[in-house]
Formats: C-alpha cells, structure tokens, sequence
C-alpha cells in the first residue's frame, strides 16, 4: 500500500476534475474529439 | 437561371450560416464572456443587470437560431437527409458526422440548457435547491456544447468541394 492505504493504479476520486469546469479543458476536449471523429471518418473513407 | 437551385444551395444555405454564427455565436458569448462576467458581476452585487436584461434576450435569439440552423441544414440535404444521417454514402458521411454532431447540440439546447435556464432566470418557480441544480445542468449542457461546436464546425467545412479533397482526399 502506498499513498497513505490508497492502492497503487487507484485514482481518487476527489482528485479528478471535469475538463468542461474550465474554458481550456472544453476547448481541448473539442479538439480530442475532432481528432478521432477525423481519423475515424478517414478510416471509413479508405482515404 | 435555376431559381430551384438558387434558392436551395444559395439562399437556404445562406440562411444556413447566418443563423448559425448567430447560435455559435451567442453560445462562445455565454460560455466565454458572461459566465465569467455574471461571476464578477456577483461580487460587487450588478450581476441582476445581466441576468434580467441581457441573459433572456441572448437565450431568446440562440435557442430559436438553433432551430433555424438546423431547419436550414436539412432542407440543404433535403433527400439526401437520410443517407446522411445514417451513412449510406461514402460521400455524405463528413457532413452525417457534422449532422449528428448539430443534431446533438440542438437537443442540448432545448431539452438542457433551456428548461435549466427557465428556472435560474426564475421564468419558472424553482427552490433554492433546484435553481442549484439547474445552474449546474445548464452549465455542463453549455459546456458540452462549445466542445461539440469544435468537431461539428470541422465536419461541415470539410464536408464539401476542395475541403472535403483537402481533408479527406475524396
């Protein structure tokens, strides 16, 4: 056990945070998205 | 001259974009300027300006946008909307993702953003516990939808002509 008994791998939950609370995680999560929107598409193009 | 056509590809996706900056529009203007804005406005007590004044009327013009735009954009693909929207065509399936992406936003107005923001603005009776609520609701809504904008704007310009060669090499 490490971390004071938190499991090693385990992510607490209190730390997490939602991308979209801040104006650069929603911007950044828009241009994740298009990413693999594009790349999906251009895969179901065979382009 | 095909007035058919005019109107159609010309006008109707004219109106199209119009009211489709106006939604993006006043939607980067709440998620960029007064959600900050109304924070501010909270501390040294003027946020009752933004909220009686401004906030209804932008709600007013972005949520009856959203309904242009989207009228606008399946009038554009008219009978080809179907094969669109479920990707039957090789060809239609940039602008389908762009589709759903719109179609998304759309819903998240009317069934989020809208109902939530009737109750913060107090168009409609709400507890103290519920207007909290509703602010959070109406809040991720929004924020969903500036994130979605970014791919839906990506897939309706490249969707078509030399952007859509220039993208996708089809």
């Amino acid at each position: 056990m490490l971390g004071g008994g938190v499991h090693p791998g385990t992510v607490k939950e209190e730390n997490m945070k939602n991308p979209l609370d801040s104006l650069w995680g929603t911007i950044i999560s828009g241009l994740v998205l298009t990413l693999i929107l594009y790349c999906i598409v251009k895969l179901a193009l065979g382009s | 001259m095909d007035w058919g056509a005019f109107i159609h590809y010309g006008l109707v996706r004219w109106l199209h974009i119009l009211a489709g900056v106006m939604w993006i529009g006043l939607l980067y203007y709440f998620n960029f300027v007064q959600v900050a804005a109304l924070k501010a406005a909270q501390a040294d007590n003027t946020a009752a300006g933004i909220s009686r004044h401004v906030a209804p009327r932008a709600l007013l013009f972005f949520r009856w946008a959203a309904v242009v735009t989207w009228l606008a954009g399946a009038t554009i693909l008219s009978n080809h909307l179907f094969e669109a929207f479920f990707f039957q065509q090789k060809v239609y399936v940039p602008i389908g993702v762009g589709a759903w992406l719109g179609t998304i936003m759309l819903i998240n107005v009317w069934a989020l953003i809208w109902p939530n923001q009737k109750k913060i603005l107090g168009l409609v009776q709400a507890t103290d516990e519920e207007k909290n609520k509703a602010r959070r609701t109406a809040f991720l809504a929004s924020r969903t939808n500036t994130a979605l904008s970014i791919p839906m704007l990506f897939f309706m310009i490249a969707s078509g002509g030399v952007f859509r060669t220039a993208f996708f090499g089809t």
